[in-house]
């Protein structure tokens, strides 16, 4: 009985997968219809992108366009770099300022190029 | 995809856009391309109809339906992630679940035994209600089912996708996928047993 059943189930599925409806012109014309209406009500979405990009773009304007933004970049990292590693006239003033020197070795001390090492002995 | 792969073949020359992806032309419509729409409606209504109506057995409200889910497209045109989902599974997904809603609302609207009967008429005509009624009767059925159970049933036996397609299209997992469709199909069996006269299976027909 449920065999039958089954059987009925599976021509009623077959006979379904079967209807492919045409697409009459009508229905793609409310379709597109809607779609140029969803896109108009981008445009305004697109308008107002640029203000929001305009905070970034201030920004960089007021401190001289992306050359100055590039020098700035490279100001902050020597900045960084005089913290960590103070050539000595600099050193001075900052152990003044902090307290302390740091010594952070850049060049590992294995290569022989200390100068109180000479190579040939 | 033999057939997609025909397509774009044959299309190559005519249509700038027959070589780019769902998601290319859905963002080529987002950023204002008037004739990325009508490529991805040809490309994509036809699908969107028929499982809408394989699902309701209506094609009134399928064309409801298919143009509702095409609306949710375009709207989401600009904010579609690439990457995340196949712009085919997610409007497998969308139709599916805009046609269980209209078999919901269909099911407290109607009770299952005011089905009107098929008419008399010539053969060809009185086939042609057959067939239309049979369609309607499976839409019932699975009207009757839990959404989820009619949802794996439809797009495993109307769409014949597979079950890892289906667990994508779903967000579920293959095993979930597999339970759905097993008790969603036994109960249809079930439904439908009760109405087996009404839809011309006769168990008294020779085999």
């Amino acid at each position: 009985m449920t065999g039958r059943n089954d059987d009925n189930l599976d021509d009623l599925f077959a006979q379904a997968r079967k209807q492919a409806p045409k697409v009459d012109d009508a229905l793609v014309g409310r379709v597109l219809a809607d779609a140029d209406a969803t896109q108009a009500g981008f445009a305004g979405r697109m308008d107002a992108a640029p203000r929001a990009r305009g905070i970034r773009s201030w920004v960089r304007d007021m401190i001289g366009g992306w050359p100055a933004a590039g020098g700035l970049a490279a100001a902050t990292v020597a900045g960084v770099w005089f913290g960590m590693a103070p050539p000595a006239p600099v050193a001075d003033v900052t152990a003044l300022l902090v307290g302390e020197t740091i010594t952070v070795a850049l060049v590992p001390g294995d290569l022989g190029l200390q100068t109180g090492d000479p190579i040939d002995g | 995809m033999a057939d997609g792969l025909a397509r774009k073949t044959m299309n190559a020359e005519t249509d700038p856009f027959a070589t780019l992806p769902d998601a290319a032309l859905l963002e080529a419509f987002a950023n204002g391309d008037s004739q990325a729409a009508r490529a991805l409606t040809a490309r994509l209504l036809p699908r969107v109809l028929g499982q809408a109506t394989r699902m309701l057995g209506s094609r009134s409200e399928a064309e409801d339906v298919a143009q509702d889910a095409m609306m949710r497209l375009w709207k989401i045109a600009p904010d579609w992630r690439h990457g995340e989902a196949e712009v085919t599974t997610w409007l497998y997904r969308v139709v599916a679940n805009l046609c269980t809603d209209r078999l919901r609302k269909r099911r407290r609207a109607m009770s299952f035994d005011q089905v009107p009967e098929p008419q008399d008429g010539t053969p060809s005509v009185a086939t042609r209600m057959q067939d239309d009624h049979r369609m309607q009767a499976l839409a019932d059925g699975l009207a009757a089912l839990p959404a989820r159970q009619a949802q794996a049933v439809a797009l495993r036996h109307l769409e014949g996708l597979s079950n890892p397609e289906i667990a994508r299209i779903m967000d579920i997992s293959v095993r979930s996928v597999e339970s759905l469709t097993a008790r969603g199909k036994r109960a249809l069996a079930g439904i439908l047993a009760g109405r087996k006269a009404e839809l011309g299976y006769d168990d008294d027909r020779p085999e």
